[in-house]
């Protein structure tokens, strides 16, 4: 492409407006939180969008005081990261196997990962309850893992398996014909490739687990083990709520996501603006 | 034929593949086992239970109010796959050019609403629809519209206002995955179209297109089983309303199962979603190509 | 040949994934808890983030906080599940048999619970302890009481429906006080609307509020108990009897007078609040609980405007004018799948928890107990006095006895007689049709 600065015609700007306009629009929720978490109840219900007339932390106050939030954070953090942990080891496995052997049975082991896709999750929490109750396994540390891990695999093997097929075999080829194993191809070739993916990968499971509401409801039942999303909640009365009480809580609750997320986005631009593959 | 590497020993692949498979079968096989056995009974959560054949299923076949939701189903389906896929192309497309400032922060923060929760989605976009200090509204009457419509109260439009907050919430996933495959376009090729004196329009449609079709073809698919089974966040803005209006698949069956406590109809319910979501992921496989696995 | 190996690899998969199924299936050996009377477990709803909290919420607390000091060598294990999810979650552990020891339920789940045998009669439980008895107010327990015996202790007892109305509002259009009949209450509403105001805010996302707060205290107004008891019983009423259809051609009436805001669907009952708070809608209908959110949230001067009402009696038909949809709602059920040590603790420990130190404690936060509470009544606000100097006659609520299926209707098809989608008739068939 020429590098001859051109002045910005008027479809370029409208461009520049369109996107940055969306952009703003991703934004908002969470300046409109965070200002809201310090307004009164009053204020906010004689305007939702104001900003609030002093800089009020009572809310704040209120909601620490009340909930036992940080071992709900440690028991959220827990479940995700193992969550996290299982799916990127399980995921990337099986979506190099999918994408780089031909073997029988190929096609219905992921037919059989893709039926994940399209299960709906309130229809399995009752059945789901019955068999961890049989077992003995409600109310256990690991006890939320497994659905998390179960409904999270079916995208990350999709996600990483495609972003394999668009990596050039030669490089395995080589090392398979100088005796590298399949392992360590996995390992040392791949994996460095796929990081814009994995870290996809890592953000879309850590965010579904640590959001997840239905499973953690009825699953488990001591309070030592509940997760943020439940914890969340008691702020919502039976008839009443109090809306800026609530939103503080859900600020609080955002904040490991949007950090996990500020951590690693970076990897993932990074990723793609090296175009770290190529065609 | 894609190329393929020569496979490795047995006992490597039970190792890749046996714990996720027994994880899997864990979590799915037993629901699916129990869902297809109380499907056939009259069963409403109590301890005994009487087998009464298909009578669920005829059942389930001359119920409006669950072929109104599979139509709303596949209404929000078709509209967010168009928004999503569709607008997240067009949004990555707009960021490659360079003639947008700011590429950077833009891909970082579209893909923000991706890790917000479906609560806060839902409370976000009340305040935008609200009449009588919602975003919209204010807008749209700035500019000097009048009647203005009620948009989560009039069955009408409903399925459009509840799809356009789905769409905002996921555009980011699908701009990401399209930009990582445009950037792997070569240059070279881009240029040449360039020198070709191809307008903008024509070269992201007959360059980038068939280039990056491989991840379309991913996006569609996540899009379309993502979405058939939506719950959250019109459970949040509407459930369901007015009436039946927006009761998509996955809530009639929440309401049949957790509100009317028809477990059993429930689970006949469950398990003709997933074979109508089996169906239509599959008919969209076959329509997109993809055939990989022959 | 190929297709022999891709079975053989299909049947060893589903082998494995049956074998799994299977130990998932057979296997048991859910730990049990310690029979030995020295744990309770429990499952509410009662908010534990105080400040969030309602009058019940506080009461609860307050109780509980009291029981434990009392009975240090007890563990009560107790579960809170917000309101909206509670029936989640109570359903899940109907449908797996794992309730606790002591749970919430309406009365719409008793035949369920009564059959399976997951409900205790506690006849006895009062009827031995006059002491006990004595505490609640008068009709306490009539909701709960099923051929002859009391399944439930309810906790408050309040009515469903209450007219909240602006006297200032109601003054510019010449309205000294609230309408006595229905044509004055519609003049009224016209007047309210031509004078620009939003004469009834309603916040009907939730589907529930129209139908439980409005709709049935306005069947009330063309009949009494007596023919909601005989369809409850099939004893010859139905939904398409004169009174229901009336109430429903009474409710599209009062659409078409513009009653109503237009976003009555899409906005809930806090919102619905709000609009009142800050004076936009001149009346808002909803249960007592709403009364202490306008405490909180009017300031005083304004809350020498608001007066407390009942939808007025139809015109010539003055006999029923004073019943509402009102009652104790939830009940405090015990599950009898335990060892008679644990009972007797259980016993007490709900005697405790639901006796003369909750009533206090939540009359003194505005709520309104089942159990007459003893408070000075000079530091009751004067709008709780006015709430107290209604002349209320319970009556059943309907959402609160009758079977999810048939509520489900009763919701979900108010939202659509309310924009018109379907007629009064319809509405009262459409039910009629799954009953």
């Amino acid at each position: 492409m020429s590098n001859k600065v051109k002045k910005i015609t008027p479809i370029q700007a409208l461009l520049n407006l369109i996107v940055s306009l969306f952009t703003i629009s991703c934004v908002f929720p969470i300046i409109w939180m965070t200002y809201t978490s310090l307004k009164s109840g009053k204020e906010y219900q004689e305007n939702i969008l104001s900003l609030p007339s002093s800089i009020n932390f009572e809310n704040y106050v209120q909601v620490m005081r009340n909930a036992n939030f940080g071992q709900y954070f440690y028991n959220s953090f827990i479940v995700s990261l193992l969550t996290l942990t299982l799916v990127l080891i399980l995921a990337s496995i099986t979506g190099y196997f999918l994408s780089r052997f031909k073997f029988k049975g190929r096609k219905s082991i992921y037919a059989f990962f893709m039926l994940g896709l399209v299960v709906p999750t309130h229809a399995w929490l009752l059945p789901m309850f019955i068999q961890f109750n049989n077992l003995g396994i409600l109310d256990k540390r690991v006890t939320l893992v497994l659905p998390y891990i179960t409904f999270a695999m079916p995208t990350a093997i999709f996600l990483l398996e495609s972003f394999i097929q668009s990596i050039p075999i030669e490089m395995e080829e080589s090392a398979s014909i100088e005796g590298c194993g399949v392992w360590q191809s996995l390992w040392k070739i791949i994996l460095p490739l796929c990081k814009p993916m994995l870290a996809t990968v890592l953000i879309l499971t850590f965010n579904t687990s640590w959001n997840e509401f239905p499973f953690a409801l009825v699953l488990i039942t001591k309070d030592s083990l509940k997760t943020v999303p439940v914890a969340l909640s008691m702020f919502t009365g039976t008839y009443t709520t109090n809306y800026p009480q609530l939103v503080t809580a859900l600020v609080i609750s955002i904040i490991p996501v949007v950090v996990f997320y500020a951590l690693f986005s970076k990897k993932i631009m990074e990723g793609m603006v090296a175009g770290a593959v190529k065609g | 034929m894609q190329r393929t590497l020569p496979l490795p020993k047995k006992r490597t692949m039970i190792i890749a593949f046996l714990p996720p498979l027994l994880i899997f079968a864990f979590v799915f096989i037993f629901p699916l086992i129990f869902s297809l056995r109380y499907s056939f009974t009259d069963w409403k959560g109590g301890l005994s239970t009487q087998f009464i054949g298909f009578d669920n299923y005829k059942e389930l076949l001359f119920d409006s109010n669950f072929w109104n939701s599979l139509k709303n189903t596949v209404t929000v389906t078709v509209l967010v796959v168009i928004g999503q896929v569709g607008l997240g192309f067009i949004i990555a497309v707009f960021l490659v050019n360079k003639y947008v400032a700011w590429r950077n922060v833009h891909r970082t923060l579209i893909f923000l609403p991706v890790v917000l929760s479906p609560v806060v989605v839902g409370l976000i976009w009340t305040i935008v629809y609200n009449k009588r200090n919602g975003f919209l509204n204010l807008f749209l009457s700035n500019l000097g519209i009048q009647n203005i419509p009620l948009w989560l109260s009039d069955p009408s439009i409903v399925l459009y206002s509840v799809s356009i907050p789905i769409i905002w919430q996921f555009i980011g996933l699908y701009m990401i995955m399209f930009l990582g495959s445009l950037e792997n376009i070569p240059k070279s090729i881009l240029e040449s179209a360039d020198i070709d004196g191809a307008s903008t329009y024509q070269r992201s449609i007959k360059i980038m297109l068939p280039m990056i079709y491989p991840t379309f073809k991913v996006a569609m698919m996540l899009c379309i089983s993502g979405t058939l089974k939506i719950f959250d966040q019109i459970f949040v803005l509407t459930g369901g309303g007015p009436g039946q209006s927006s009761m998509t698949m996955s809530l009639y069956n929440y309401r049949v199962s957790f509100d009317m406590m028809r477990f059993s109809y429930g689970s006949a319910l469950s398990i003709a979603m997933i074979i109508i979501t089996l169906l239509i992921t599959g008919f969209s496989l076959r329509v997109l190509g993809g055939k990989r696995y022959e | 040949m190929k297709m022999k190996k891709q079975t053989r690899m299909g049947v060893v998969v589903l082998i494995i994934m049956l074998l799994v199924s299977q130990a998932a299936i057979f296997a048991s050996g859910a730990s049990e808890q310690e029979e030995d009377g020295k744990s309770i477990s429990m499952i509410h709803f009662m908010s534990p983030a105080y400040e969030a909290g309602d009058a019940n919420d506080k009461a609860f607390a307050a109780s509980m906080a009291e029981y434990r000091e009392n009975h240090p060598d007890i563990n009560v294990a107790d579960e809170f599940v917000q309101h909206d999810n509670y029936q989640v979650k109570i359903k899940t552990m109907i449908a797996s048999n794992t309730l606790p020891n002591v749970y919430y339920s309406k009365p719409d789940l008793f035949p369920l619970l009564r059959e399976n045998n997951m409900i205790m009669p506690l006849t006895d439980m009062i009827e031995t302890d006059p002491e006990f008895k004595a505490l609640f107010k008068k009709g306490a327990f009539n909701d709960f009481t099923f051929d002859g015996d009391i399944w439930a202790i309810p906790f408050q007892l309040q009515s469903n429906h209450v007219v909240y109305y602006n006297k200032a509002m109601f003054k510019e259009v010449g309205f000294n006080e609230f309408p006595k009949t229905m044509s004055e209450f519609k003049d009224l509403v016209s007047k309210l609307r031509n004078a620009g105001y939003i004469p009834i805010s309603m916040g009907n996302k939730g589907r529930w509020l129209n139908p439980s707060c409005i709709f049935n205290t306005m069947v009330y107004r063309f009949t009494d108990a007596s023919w909601f008891n005989s369809l409850y019983n099939d004893e010859g009423a139905t939904f398409n009897d004169k009174p229901f259809v009336d109430a429903a051609k009474l409710m599209s009436e009062l659409v078409s007078l513009g009653a109503f805001n237009e976003d009555m669907n899409s906005i809930d009952n806090n919102q619905q609040r709000v609009l009142f708070y800050n004076e936009e809608a001149a009346m808002f209908i909803e249960g007592s609980w709403a009364l202490g959110p306008v405490m909180d949230n009017m300031s005083e001067e304004q809350l020498k405007n608001v007066g407390l009402a009942i939808l007025p009696a139809i015109d010539g038909m003055p006999e029923y004018a004073n019943i509402v949809a009102g009652g104790p709602g939830w009940g405090i059920v015990i599950n009898p799948d335990m060892s008679e040590a644990t009972k007797d603790v259980v016993i007490e420990f709900v005697k405790e928890l639901y006796g003369q130190t909750f009533a206090n404690a939540a009359a003194a936060n505005g709520g309104f107990p089942a159990v007459k509470p003893m408070i000075d009544e000079d530091a009751l606000h004067p709008l709780q006095v006015a709430y107290n100097n209604i002349d209320f006659e319970f009556a059943p609520i309907f959402d609160v006895q009758l079977p999810g299926s048939i509520v489900d209707v009763f919701y979900n098809d108010m939202q659509q007689l309310l924009i018109n989608e379907i007629t009064p008739e319809e509405y009262a068939q459409n039910i009629e049709n799954v009953r």
